[in-house]
């Protein structure tokens, strides 16, 4: 109901930010795209902040929590903005369900088309931050081939996973030394962060998100 | 000039030694200890460390407090991610608490999410107790630290899970405190931890959802053993928790602040 309600106004308010929003998303990711910050030029950086504005009510994009990329930058979850995320939380040293969680966001990848695929991001959120440091979570993406402009991989601390989990209804708990039990859940939110699908359990074919990302990449 | 100094730094004494009076009075120091939690899939006890605890919830009164001082936390400004519509909707607007002001403005202050109780002990220096303080703070009653397996206790505490909630409040500090000088941790409101969303009931953990699945099935059962009814109090908060979202603003979940000892 509330999702409903909201989502018409990000509807509305997303078609007034297609011009800048993939502007906003290499902002975010300056320095992991050199490239693409050479041409972000003064000016429309400037006309990208007013036309984003805050967030919407039901966005996780309300939160300030500042957050490591795995190449140790610092971004807030607002950078994400813009682009259709694929969230997922996990800890790179799991061998049981995480590696299928990752094999899962991997499948959507492959299975979106171009254009949804050119919207969308994918990103991972470690819920151990003391072993998941920036220098393992970027050996981690190279391992899995976790391309540098489709996946972001944040380290953060305790305080702010929690926050984050419970906007996104994602439970976890250590139960040991080395490993937790956590939900097995993926997330897709839309350009303005608000949580429009998820799914707790493992899945063989990713039809339903697929169909959900390439609604909302296509819807703004 | 000495003198002056002098009476300055007793001045400067007198109102430090308030200030610190004023805190420890509204907190309890906790020493910490082992105990045995309802479930831990770690191991049988449960380390937890000393900590300062509110020696009551927090109130209608003071929550209006930290409302004023915090606008984006007024009912009629808060972001629909962080709290759910019901929030403070027994109140009757952004500073009014409404025609019941007078009885409720000691009660402890309801239908507040998980992320305005947070905000709301960081305001004031704190946190949120974990769930392992809680309940090992729970687990005192009047006397002793660790009661959980004192049977007049525990049903005392059921008697009170059996009741339906009053329509308003009765306000904190009406019972005796349990062991730590604590009050109100049993017979007035539930209360948000910190890591709730730590608890699993949806099956993600199989030893957790075991020894729940034992529980409903003891809840269905009236030949359930007094040792399975001195659990079931537990049972019941472990179930509440594992069903709330961090938006929830419930009508009878409050909560109170800790802080670490430094």
């Amino acid at each position: 109901m509330k999702n409903v309600l909201s989502f018409a106004t990000v509807t509305v308010v997303t078609l007034l930010l297609v011009a800048c929003s993939s502007k906003k998303q290499s902002d975010g990711h300056r320095q992991e795209e050199p490239m693409e910050m050479a041409g972000d030029n003064h000016s429309a950086h400037a006309d990208m902040q007013m036309g984003a504005g805050e967030p919407t009510d039901a966005s996780i994009y309300n939160v300030s929590s500042a957050w490591k990329t795995r190449y140790g930058n610092t971004i807030k979850l607002d950078s994400l903005r813009g682009k259709v995320q694929v969230v997922a939380m996990v800890y790179t040293y799991c061998e049981h369900a995480c590696p299928r969680i990752l094999a899962d966001m991997k499948r959507i990848e492959g299975a979106l088309n171009q254009d949804a695929l050119s919207k969308t991001n994918f990103t991972i959120v470690s819920i151990d931050p003391e072993r998941d440091s920036p220098q393992r979570l970027r050996q981690f993406a190279d391992e899995n081939n976790l391309s540098d402009n489709r996946w972001t991989l944040l380290n953060g601390d305790q305080g702010d996973i929690l926050e984050l989990a419970a906007l996104l209804g994602f439970k976890y708990k250590r139960v040991s030394e080395t490993d937790f039990t956590h939900s097995n859940m993926i997330t897709v939110l839309n350009k303005e962060g608000e949580v429009t699908y998820q799914r707790n359990k493992l899945v063989d074919k990713p039809t339903d998100a697929v169909s959900s990302i390439e609604k909302l990449a296509s819807g703004g | 000039m000495n003198k002056k100094g002098y009476i300055f730094a007793i001045i400067l004494s007198v109102i430090s030694s308030s200030v610190i009076y004023a805190q420890t009075e509204e907190m309890a120091r906790i020493e910490g200890g082992r105990f045995m939690p309802f479930y831990s899939s770690l191991d049988d006890s449960v380390t937890v460390a000393s900590f300062l605890l509110d020696t009551t919830p927090v109130t209608n009164a003071e929550f209006l407090e930290f409302v004023r001082d915090n606008p984006k936390w007024r009912r009629s400004k808060v972001k629909s991610v962080f709290a759910e519509e019901n929030y403070l909707n027994h109140w009757g607007g952004d500073f009014d608490l409404g025609p019941d002001a007078d009885e409720i403005k000691n009660s402890p202050v309801t239908n507040i999410s998980w992320f305005a109780a947070r905000a709301y002990a960081k305001w004031k220096g704190k946190r949120l107790p974990t769930l392992n303080e809680w309940e090992f703070v729970a687990s005192a009653n009047q006397h002793k630290p660790l009661a959980a397996r004192d049977q007049k206790f525990a049903h005392k505490i059921l008697d009170w899970y059996s009741r339906p909630n009053p329509e308003v409040l009765p306000s904190t500090q009406q019972g005796k405190s349990n062991f730590w000088g604590v009050y109100d941790m049993h017979g007035l409101i539930w209360e948000w931890v910190q890591d709730f969303n730590t608890v699993f009931i949806s099956g993600e953990s199989r030893a957790d959802q075991g020894k729940l699945k034992q529980f409903y099935c003891a809840a269905g059962s009236s030949a359930a053993s007094d040792a399975d009814k001195e659990n079931y109090a537990a049972f019941l908060r472990y179930a509440f928790r594992g069903s709330l979202e961090a938006d929830f603003s419930v009508g009878n979940l409050g909560f109170r602040c800790a802080r670490d000892i430094n």
